[in-house]
């Protein structure tokens, strides 16, 4: 685990970790509409992480749970109401929204990019070993599912001597599954 | 030993910090974190939702010239009211002691510590005089000491008096 994504970025051990959580709603979900979730979570490798972890927790099912209603002060210029109970209405039934439990599989692999934004924020990568669990842990739900791993050469470009082991920004929708179905 | 009348001692002149209260010791370091622990437990408190989850990071600085505290969190420059001390951010003249551009993946100005340092700088703190920790304040890794990040670094190391959570390595 640690050799694969040792000289990968930050920025591209997230891209691989939402690539991981593509390929888990893909197979587990493939008739729900997923492409508001997707364009959130590959905004991540172009984005801040400051502003981007603010915009996407808003759609992870232990966060959207907690509202009964839409938020104006903690939704707007963010999703708008329709759109807020659209993401509701999308995890209702497969998810329970429990924080931190292997078991409610959908909202913890939502939590997965957003544990990469948050791990090192405010401190150093150093040698990097919580962001591979991280990685580790994404990839074990999918082992269990019996999904393929996704393909890690494909973020090997984003190298971990770019900007202080953060990588560069790049646009990361070309690797995503659900956006370019064609590509799956 | 700073009585000058008898000729014997000399006085203290070569005082680092411009305070009229010639600078109160500071509290331990133990005392530090459990300043900013229970900070941050009440500030996790009043939290839910987005707010909540995003909080990760707490920091205090303390003023050894006033020995008054200031506290901070990630993100705190989002707050409404917040202002950008120009020590910090610059202003249209000069460069402020933040780098210009951010040298990881998070924006200028996010991080706990420049909240609590801005909040001390804007109530007349001399930046030398401040004493420092930062915690994480995550469920899983509350209040272990977390070292700043390289925009802080850049920032503060060789500024601050003293940082209790640590600098970056080789940096």
């Amino acid at each position: 685990m640690t050799d694969k994504f040792k000289n990968v970025s930050m920025n591209g051990r997230m891209a691989y970790t939402i690539m991981c959580v593509e390929s888990y709603l893909a197979e587990k979900f493939p008739n729900k509409d997923w492409t508001l979730i997707c364009k959130i979570l590959w905004q991540a490798t172009s984005s801040n992480w400051g502003d981007w972890s603010d915009i996407y927790s808003s759609v992870i099912p232990d966060v959207i749970f907690q509202y009964e209603e839409y938020s104006n002060e903690d939704y707007e210029g963010i999703l708008s109401e329709e759109e807020f109970q659209n993401v509701k209405n999308l995890f209702s039934g497969i998810t329970k929204g429990i924080e931190n439990d292997p078991g409610d599989e959908v909202n913890y692999m939502l939590n997965k990019p957003f544990e990469m934004a948050m791990v090192y924020e405010g401190t150093v990568i150093g040698d990097g070993k919580e962001s591979f669990n991280i990685i580790e842990n994404a990839e074990n739900i999918l082992k269990k599912n019996g999904i393929a791993l996704p393909d890690y050469k494909k973020v090997l470009f984003s190298s971990a001597d770019e900007h202080n082991g953060w990588g560069n920004d790049f646009d990361g929708e070309y690797l995503s599954i659900i956006l370019n179905k064609e590509q799956k | 030993m700073s009585k000058g009348n008898s000729g014997l001692f000399p006085s203290l002149s070569h005082n680092t910090s411009s305070s009229p209260n010639n600078n109160k010791p500071g509290p331990t370091e133990n005392k530090m974190h459990s300043n900013v622990k229970n900070w941050a437990e009440r500030e996790k408190e009043k939290l839910h939702g987005k707010a909540k989850k995003g909080f990760n990071t707490a920091c205090v600085v303390y003023d050894e010239s006033t020995g008054k505290h200031y506290y901070g969190k990630n993100a705190g420059y989002k707050e409404p009211g917040y202002v950008k001390n120009p020590i910090l951010f610059g202003d249209s003249t000069h460069p402020g002691l933040l780098p210009k551009e951010s040298l990881n993946k998070y924006p200028i100005g996010n991080c706990a510590e420049v909240d609590a340092i801005n909040k001390a700088l804007n109530d007349g703190a001399n930046i030398n005089n401040l004493h420092m920790t930062v915690i994480h304040t995550t469920n899983h890794q509350f209040g272990s000491y977390k070292e700043s990040c390289e925009n802080c670094n850049y920032a503060f190391r060789g500024k601050v008096k003293i940082n209790y959570s640590g600098w970056k390595e080789g940096n």
